[in-house]
């Protein structure tokens, strides 16, 4: 029996004592929290500096003191921008930028003129970066960052920081990078400010007359797996609809193939064979019953939601009333029920309630989410939710027009909700939408401002160097600090507290700043002895500025060793 | 930091150590893989320093923080890229081997309910509050990775349902 033999498997299996010593023994140690990207987090720390120097505000007023006043250590770092836009009483001013490598940090305020408290420190916004007239798409795999660093109650002013990064963008047509930060001109737009609440509401949903005879669609599920050498293989899941493989037996078979290729000697342990297949709707016959979706039908609005879901369809298959809603990707999200107010896609229920109950079941279910903050489940909340309900199951169609079978929780595709509510009684329930929402406040503001004067990044690349019985892949010296970086230990890690630089003849000693080591992900870690060790990142700064250009030595552990610029 | 009113990390370990590792072991079908994850977990409580309302709380948020911090895993493209390496395992008998190397086939969802299930015995409900997804939907899966092994171990009655 499967389960008495998986169980005694596991029970074979434990953290031997080393692991658990190990563990321990970095539970006990200080650890810093791993910051998103390297250039953020130096930023990050250097701005909570800057932002305790009344000093400096002294010379300039408000956040623009902040960042250029004397006391600022990112004075010489950003670039001071002027361009500001207002609208409705709220003001958007870009204060400076600064550009490195693939990087690019601008850093603006926001303010609410009539002090109508419309901002908070708690706010986030939705936002679109132009780079020479082209949407920077944080979608296809670049990074994209906006937070609110600061935000001052007095003035009603926030100060925030974006950061974008072009490196991760794939290549146009032919070739060219898709975006292209040097001298670049660049308008920063601001659509909407959300608050970081949230709340229920209740909209009464009719159901369009069932349909008794639906068409029901064929479904497929898709896979991709990988194989991985010619002694191991392994089945990672992923979504690629580019193939065909009509049965589960095809596709081990396909796999076999490819396993006696691979012992042929040919493929390197690392190299992958891939592909993928669509699994036809034998393989997902559910224990209990066929897996059914339904063609949809003409789109229904529900007035209201109209820009977020359709009914789609309302049938019964065999004796179960179906009801399909289309729901639009939550990337995409609208606005709706006029201003103010933006659903949120993973907060949508459709529920279902004695005639005359529904309002006064919605505000229960809803009062139970609240106690639950929004973010946990209890058996009491399942129980009023599913009340009625027989399950929930969602599809999509592929770029071929398949159907896939799966929930789309957060993406555009169809769901259906089932209810065993024999048709004859359908007139003694009710249907109601409950949807969350967070509160949204408009802001149409744009700025337009040029990376031409930006400042470069004057970074010089050293190493790799072995001092101190440690050795540094990469130690990059730059106005705002060093940032060091190599294969270590996490004890030799965690004694990395300082290092020293010779330049121009002078010593330059160089601290860490707490919270300023992360791991990083190396893609060229196959190196032999290099396995067992983390690739890390430390950052150290230092109280005398230095030129990045002239460093000839390290000083690490009381050892000095020659330092060369990186080839 | 700990305090008199929280379990000493020695406590914690002993009593939701196997639990994570299991749950890693499970999900990730490497031993090195499973160590990592260990390590990672333990070291999110310290850095998190939750206050656990209960036993089932504190079991939840071990299983929960798991599942991340194996996703999170599976994301790092270095990792992806790392050659799969030799290990030893605990495994002596050979149908428990076999059953080892058939769940390596098994896409991870599917491993992931199946051990849920079938050690951590959870209710469907509570799977699909640790996975993300809707009661219905864990039950489908769990539904999917029954047939799955059924087919790959090609036989017909093994699993008690």
């Amino acid at each position: 029996m499967f389960k008495e033999e998986y169980r005694s498997m596991n029970e074979k299996l434990a953290p031997g004592a080393e692991l658990n010593a190990r563990t321990l023994a970095r539970m006990e140690a200080p650890r810093s929290r791993r910051p998103r990207r390297a250039l953020t987090a130096v930023l990050t720390l250097l701005l909570a500096a800057c932002l305790t120097l009344t000093a400096a505000a002294a010379v300039l007023p408000g956040f623009r003191g902040m960042l250029f006043g004397e006391a600022s250590p990112l004075a010489e770092s950003l670039t001071p921008q002027t361009a500001a836009a207002a609208r409705n009483g709220l003001a958007l001013e870009i204060l400076g930028t600064m550009a490195q490598g693939e990087s690019f940090t601008a850093y603006f305020s926001l303010q609410d003129l009539e002090k109508a408290d419309r901002l908070s420190g708690e706010m986030f916004l939705d936002m679109d970066i132009y780079l020479d007239g082209k949407r920077f798409d944080h979608y296809q795999g670049c990074d994209f960052f906006c937070e609110v660093m600061k935000y001052d109650e007095e003035t009603q002013t926030a100060l925030c920081r974006m950061d974008l990064d072009v490196g991760g963008a794939p290549a146009g047509e032919e070739g060219e990078a898709l975006y292209r930060l040097e001298n670049a001109d660049v308008d920063l737009v601001l659509h909407n400010a959300f608050q970081r609440d949230r709340h229920s509401a209740y909209t009464p949903i009719t159901l369009p007359a069932p349909d008794t005879a639906p068409s029901v669609l064929p479904i497929y599920g898709r896979y991709q797996f990988r194989y991985e050498d010619g002694e191991e293989s392994s089945f990672i899941e992923e979504i690629t609809p580019d193939m065909f493989a009509p049965t589960w037996e095809e596709i081990c078979a396909e796999l076999e193939k490819k396993e006696k290729a691979a012992q042929g000697g040919e493929p390197a342990s690392e190299e992958y064979l891939s592909f993928s297949g669509i699994l036809r709707e034998a393989f997902l016959q559910d224990e209990e019953g066929w897996i059914a979706h339904l063609e949809p039908g003409e789109p229904v609005p529900v007035p209201g939601l109209e820009d977020f879901v359709q009914i789609t369809k309302t049938a019964y298959v065999d004796g179960v009333l179906y009801v399909q809603l289309h729901k639009e990707d939550q990337a995409l999200l609208k606005t709706c029920q006029g201003q103010g107010q933006r659903m949120l896609a993973d907060g949508f229920q459709l529920l279902c309630a004695k005639k005359g109950c529904g309002a006064a079941d919605a505000q229960d279910i809803a009062r139970k989410k609240e106690e639950l903050a929004f973010g946990g489940s209890s058996q009491e909340l399942l129980n009023r939710l599913y009340q009625y309900s027989s399950g929930v199951s969602g599809f999509a169609f592929d770029e071929a027009g398949r159907v896939i079978d799966g929930p789309p929780e957060d993406r555009e595709g169809y769901q259906e909700y089932k209810y065993e509510i024999p048709l004859e009684e359908l007139d003694q329930y009710e249907f109601f939408a409950l949807w969350d929402y967070m509160s949204q406040l408009e802001l149409g503001l744009t700025a337009a401002f040029s990376l031409e004067d930006a400042l470069p990044g004057d970074t010089v690349l050293y190493g790799p160097v072995t001092v101190g019985g440690v050795t540094f892949d990469q130690i990059s010296v730059s106005p705002l600090g060093v940032f060091a970086r190599g294969y270590w230990l996490w004890d030799d890690v965690n004694q990395m507290e300082d290092i020293e630089l010779v330049s121009s003849g002078t010593v330059y000693h160089f601290y860490k700043i707490e919270g300023s080591q992360w791991s990083v992900e190396y893609a060229d870690s196959n190196g032999p002895d290099r396995e067992k060790s983390s690739a890390w990142v430390k950052f150290f700064t230092s109280s005398a500025p230095i030129d990045p250009t002239a460093v000839t030595a390290i000083r690490y552990q009381g050892r000095e060793v020659p330092l060369a610029p990186a080839e | 930091m700990e305090n008199a009113d929280r379990p000493s990390y020695e406590e914690l370990i002993a009593r939701q150590g196997p639990s994570v590792y299991r749950l890693a072991f499970a999900r990730l079908r490497r031993r090195a893989d499973a160590e990592d994850v260990y390590q990672e977990v333990f070291l999110r409580y310290v850095e998190k320093g939750p206050v656990f309302e209960g036993p089932d709380h504190e079991r939840a948020w071990f299983l929960r923080v798991t599942l991340n911090a194996c996703n999170s895993l599976w994301r790092a493209p270095w990792r992806r890229l790392a050659a799969p390496l030799t290990e030893e395992l605990p495994f002596e008998d050979p149908e428990e081997l076999g059953l080892h190397q058939e769940l390596r086939k098994l896409p991870a969802k599917y491993r992931t309910v199946l051990h849920l299930y079938y050690w951590e015995d959870l209710p469907t409900e509570a799977i699909a509050q640790l996975v993300g997804c809707k009661p219905e939907a864990a039950r489908q899966r769990l539904t999917r990775a029954r047939r799955m092994m059924k087919d790959l171990l090609a036989e017909e009655e093994w699993i008690d349902v």
